[in-house]
């Protein structure tokens, strides 16, 4: 080997072997999410209907006229149904995400201490949300029915709280017929993430907190609810990303069996979906969902940053 | 079996960071050197560019006569024991011993032969076909060194292997760590930032700070002859006392200097080289300041601020006006009556007083 | 010894609060099963609770016989393993990549994974068919309408998430493991495979169990992309036969519960698992 003598300045090798082994994973994320995203945008500009969509992205250019006619429902029947179902969106993701972590964390802290059986108890809770989506759509379909379903037998029947049998289906409820399923399939998953997170937290800060004569709830406002608060601030945010697509539960719930979702029950992605379909509006359809997808980047964005420094948390 | 040579060797992560920043020296072939310093300083960096975990940036490591800079970790003929033992959890102790001649290719008759005999030495063969996580610490840190025994390495690589273990288990460690040198041979290199372990187990120790080395010397060499403040401070607990002073006069054999309390002690070192009224710092180690009669000629009047006995000893620690620290006297047994609160006499003997100049570094002391 | 007797009586009511939520939480899978075990009358009436204990299996066969959903399991099943297997390599691979090395490009990287969460199916739904369609063109490989269609597009889709989940695993592993691979004769990839792999099962059993739970769950692709019986999966079927059966209840109950089952059981197996590492997971996220 040759060997300079004095000092040898050695230049940093290449090192392939991280570049390596992300090779699959970043060749599918490009040909499956990047290619699709900058074609959807092109989609977006074009006009796209029956006649046109055998040309792809050949078709007419048509520049922001898509954005325009969603936004002021010239010719749109997407627009027609899009306040709506933005307003529902919007209710429904933040309804279901609040519940789900505030009832997660409400079991969650059910569940920290030691009984028998806790294992058991903490795998029975886990079973809803191992319930495919459109099974759930399906069953809570089923017992959302006004004169057989489950529900309205309890409430009615058992409990007596209705006199007459209320419709889940259809108007106002329907928004509480989409909310429930969702949020019961959508909890345990907080709920376990928030009971590990408890389980990490020393028992000596409460200990403290005991012998200086705090009673336990403003223990848990003041030492647990600031220690989970970067955990919180993250699942929320992993919630509205998971529910503002929500697409399954609806689609079976209405779209096949009991036809319409409705002025409440009808969300972002059923109606776009349902709307470029039906009236071939695919330009107009990626109009919408590229616009919803940069809203998202934004949300995501700022909420990150506002929330960053409480998320590197200090101990 | 082999020497560690060190030419020049650097390394930096960028431009401007370097953690390492020149350091040339040569350890002996079955020498057992402890690289000691404060967190950070880059002991742990060195060692694991001698195991071939870090890049070498400039310079040389020669291990034996060899170049070692492009050499793979695995064919350097180092073995390490890791601080937290980094043993595999999920393989059985008997596993954790071969694994490293399992890959190196070597015939399953040898494998289990000398493993057998690691296990031997280390007192551990009961533990062959336990897992890491049913042993106790002390028992997993044998493991790791057992880990490293198997390899008949040419150097043996030690980063902090004590440290997680309780204090009288270190002691334990330690003499038997001492031991397995004495009958092996071989070289090690110890890293730690424990002082009592480097002057207890090093033949030489190399005192490093910011990626400099400060010394290199055997233990009490160090000790009776640091070459700077770092050093000084750095071995020997309690630490020593350091007093910030001014020089009044200096010749080759004794400098004399004035304390912040107006009282003038000397030193029997050779100061010559610098200027009166330079600023000084005199140092002294606890156990050589003597108790005195109030009239000797130099004694300097104290008053105790507190007595702590630790039963072979105490140690005093002593208010001096006009001097800002307490310094801290060490006295043998618990006989010597004194009380908090008390005033009393003390002197420097000159033959125990060393100087260091306002750069830190200290004046030769007259032999 | 009334401290004691209150504490005990606090536990005796939170056991009982605990259990009640168990069971209301169950109660709707309790009702699927058991409304697919009774006749059709019986169930069009609503009177599945008056059944006493005489249970109607016939119905399981009638779902099978009336609607091919043994062809629709079976495409479930195979895509779903597949897909597994594959994504839980590429990711856990890559997560290995993020976790333990920084290099130029792994910044990029991680933020090109979170933003791959927040695309709308629907945005991407018409580019990717007209991929697959021109591939089928250009190439001669059809995707369309085929296994290997689905598999890649899920191995793509879910490849992200569990990415997230494998780096938090392999974070929690301390270096020196590997250290000591590399000094005792491992290559890199050699200590990857020999003892990073063995040691993070649990987190790799935990990924695969959640990647299967999403690609069985998957409904708006499998239904978009395919038209025939041989590859479309059960949440297409289910969808099909809630249009052809709409009042069968009874029927749809037991599709229903046939489609939880092989979720419910992949779940049940890896548990302990997947609730350590989910958790663990996220936690630190």
């Amino acid at each position: 080997m040759h060997i300079l003598p004095g000092s040898i300045v050695r230049k940093k090798k290449f090192d392939a072997f991280p570049y390596l082994l992300l090779i699959p994973a970043v060749l599918m994320m490009l040909a499956v999410n990047l290619t699709p995203i900058i074609e959807g945008f092109m989609m977006s500009l074009l006009k796209l209907n029956q006649y046109t969509l055998s040309q792809y992205l050949d078709a007419p250019f048509v520049g922001l006229d898509n954005y325009r006619r969603v936004l002021t429902g010239e010719h749109s029947p997407i627009r027609a149904g899009m306040t709506l179902a933005l307003r529902n969106t919007v209710l429904y993701t933040l309804a279901v995400s609040v519940l789900s972590i505030v009832i997660g964390l409400a079991v969650a802290v059910l569940l920290n201490r030691n009984f028998p059986g806790k294992n058991l108890a903490r795998t029975l809770l886990l079973l809803p949300w191992i319930v495919p989506s459109y099974v759930v759509g399906t069953l809570w379909g089923f017992m959302w029915q006004r004169d057989v379903g489950i529900i309205n037998i309890v409430l009615c029947d058992w409990l007596h709280l209705f006199n007459e049998r209320p419709f889940w289906l259809l108007g106002s409820n329907s928004f509480w017929a989409i909310v429930i399923p969702t949020v019961w399939r959508g909890w345990p998953v907080m709920m376990l993430i928030f009971l590990a997170a408890l389980q990490a937290i020393p028992e000596d800060q409460y200990e403290a907190a005991t012998l200086d004569g705090v009673s336990k709830w403003k223990q848990f406002l003041h030492i647990t609810l600031p220690l989970l608060k970067p955990i919180i601030v993250i699942q929320f945010m992993f919630q509205i990303i998971d529910n503002v697509y929500s697409y399954n539960i609806v689609s079976m719930m209405f779209g096949n069996g009991a036809g319409h979702p409705g002025e409440w029950a009808d969300l972002l992605m059923p109606l776009l979906t349902r709307q470029s379909f039906s009236y071939w509006l695919f330009g107009q359809g990626a109009a919408v969902s590229f616009v919803m997808m940069m809203i998202m980047l934004i949300f995501v964005g700022v909420w990150m940053t506002t929330f960053k420094r409480s998320m590197t948390s200090d101990e | 079996m082999a020497s560690v040579s060190f030419k020049n060797v650097s390394k930096h992560y960028t431009k401007d960071i370097g953690v390492i920043n020149g350091v040339d020296f040569a350890i002996d072939d079955g020498e057992f050197v402890v690289f000691v310093g404060p967190s950070g300083c880059g002991k742990s960096t060195l060692l694991r560019m001698v195991a071939g975990l870090e890049d070498i940036t400039e310079g040389e490591i020669h291990i034996g006569s060899e170049l070692a800079n492009d050499v793979p970790a695995s064919k350097r003929g180092v073995a390490m024991v890791f601080q937290s033992y980094a043993l595999y959890p999920h393989m059985t102790v008997k596993e954790n011993l071969g694994f490293a001649l399992k890959m190196a290719g070597k015939p399953k008759t040898e494998i289990t032969e000398r493993i057998n005999k690691a296990a031997d030495i280390l007192q551990i063969t009961h533990l062959l076909d336990r897992k890491p996580k049913a042993l106790s610490g002390g028992q997993r840190q044998r493991v790791a060194i057992g880990r490293a025994i198997v390899r008949q390495p040419k150097v043996f690589l030690f980063d902090e292997p004590l440290s997680n273990l309780d204090a009288s288990l270190r002691q334990n460690m330690r003499v038997e760590l001492s031991k397995l040198h004495r009958d092996l041979g071989t070289t090690m290199i110890y890293v730690t930032h424990d002082q009592v372990e480097a002057m207890t187990l090093a033949d030489r120790i190399v005192v490093f700070n910011a990626g400099l080395v400060q010394q290199i010397g055997s233990p009490l060499e160090l000790y009776d002859n640091p070459a700077n403040l770092f050093v000084a401070g750095f071995l020997g607990a309690p630490k020593m006392n350091l007093i910030a002073g001014k020089l009044a006069h200096a010749d080759t054999a004794a400098a004399k200097v004035n304390l912040p309390n107006g009282q003038q002690v000397a030193a029997a070192v050779d100061a010559s080289v610098a200027r009166a009224d330079a600023g000084v710092t005199l140092g002294i180690r606890s156990e050589h300041i003597r108790l005195a009669d109030a009239d000797v000629p130099n004694a300097i009047s104290a008053k105790v601020a507190l007595i702590e006995h630790l039963g072979d000893q105490m140690l005093a620690y002593l208010n001096i006006a006009g001097i800002p620290d307490e310094l801290c006297m060490k006295l043998p047994g618990h006989t010597a009556n004194l009380r908090f609160d008390d005033t009393i006499s003390v002197v420097f003997p000159p033959e125990n007083c060393l100087l260091f100049d306002a750069a830190g570094n200290a004046f030769a002391r007259r032999k | 010894m009334s401290k004691s007797m209150s504490k005990r009586t606090t536990n005796a009511l939170l056991n009982t609060l605990t259990w009640a939520v168990v069971a209301l939480s169950l109660l709707p899978i309790l009702w699927m099963v058991l409304s697919s075990l009774r006749n059709y009358s019986d169930v069009a009436s609503g009177q599945q609770l008056d059944g006493g204990l005489t249970f109607q299996w016939q119905n399981y066969v009638d779902m099978w016989v009336n609607v091919d959903f043994f062809s629709y399991f079976k495409n479930s099943l195979v895509i779903c393993s597949i897909t597994t297997v594959l994504a839980t390599a590429s990711a856990t691979c890559a997560a290995y990549a993020l976790a333990r090395f920084r290099f130029r490009g792994s910044d990029t990287v991680s933020v090109g994974i979170s933003v791959t969460q927040v695309i709308p199916g629907m945005l991407f739904f018409l580019p990717l068919y007209m991929l697959y369609k021109n591939i089928g063109e250009s190439w001669g490989m059809t995707m369309l309408d085929t296994y290997h269609g689905l598999i890649f597009l899920y191995v793509a889709l879910f490849t992200p998430a569990s990415i997230w989940i494998m780096r938090g695993f392999f974070v929690s592993i301390p270096r020196e493991l590997e250290d000591a691979a590399i000094i005792d004769g491992c290559s890199r990839f050699g200590a990857f495979v020999r003892i990073v792999l063995p040691i993070s099962a649990p987190g790799i059993i935990a990924t695969a169990t959640f990647i299967f739970l999403l690609a069985w769950d998957e409904l708006f692709f499998a239904w978009t992309l395919t038209s025939s019986s041989s590859v479309q999966t059960i949440p297409v079927g289910i969808r099909l036969f809630i249009g052809q059966f709409q009042q069968r209840y009874d029927l749809m109950m037991a599709a229903a519960t046939v489609s939880t089952l092989p979720v419910l059981i992949a779940f049940l197996v890896c548990q302990r698992f997947f609730v350590k590492g989910l958790a663990a997971g996220a936690v630190k996220g």
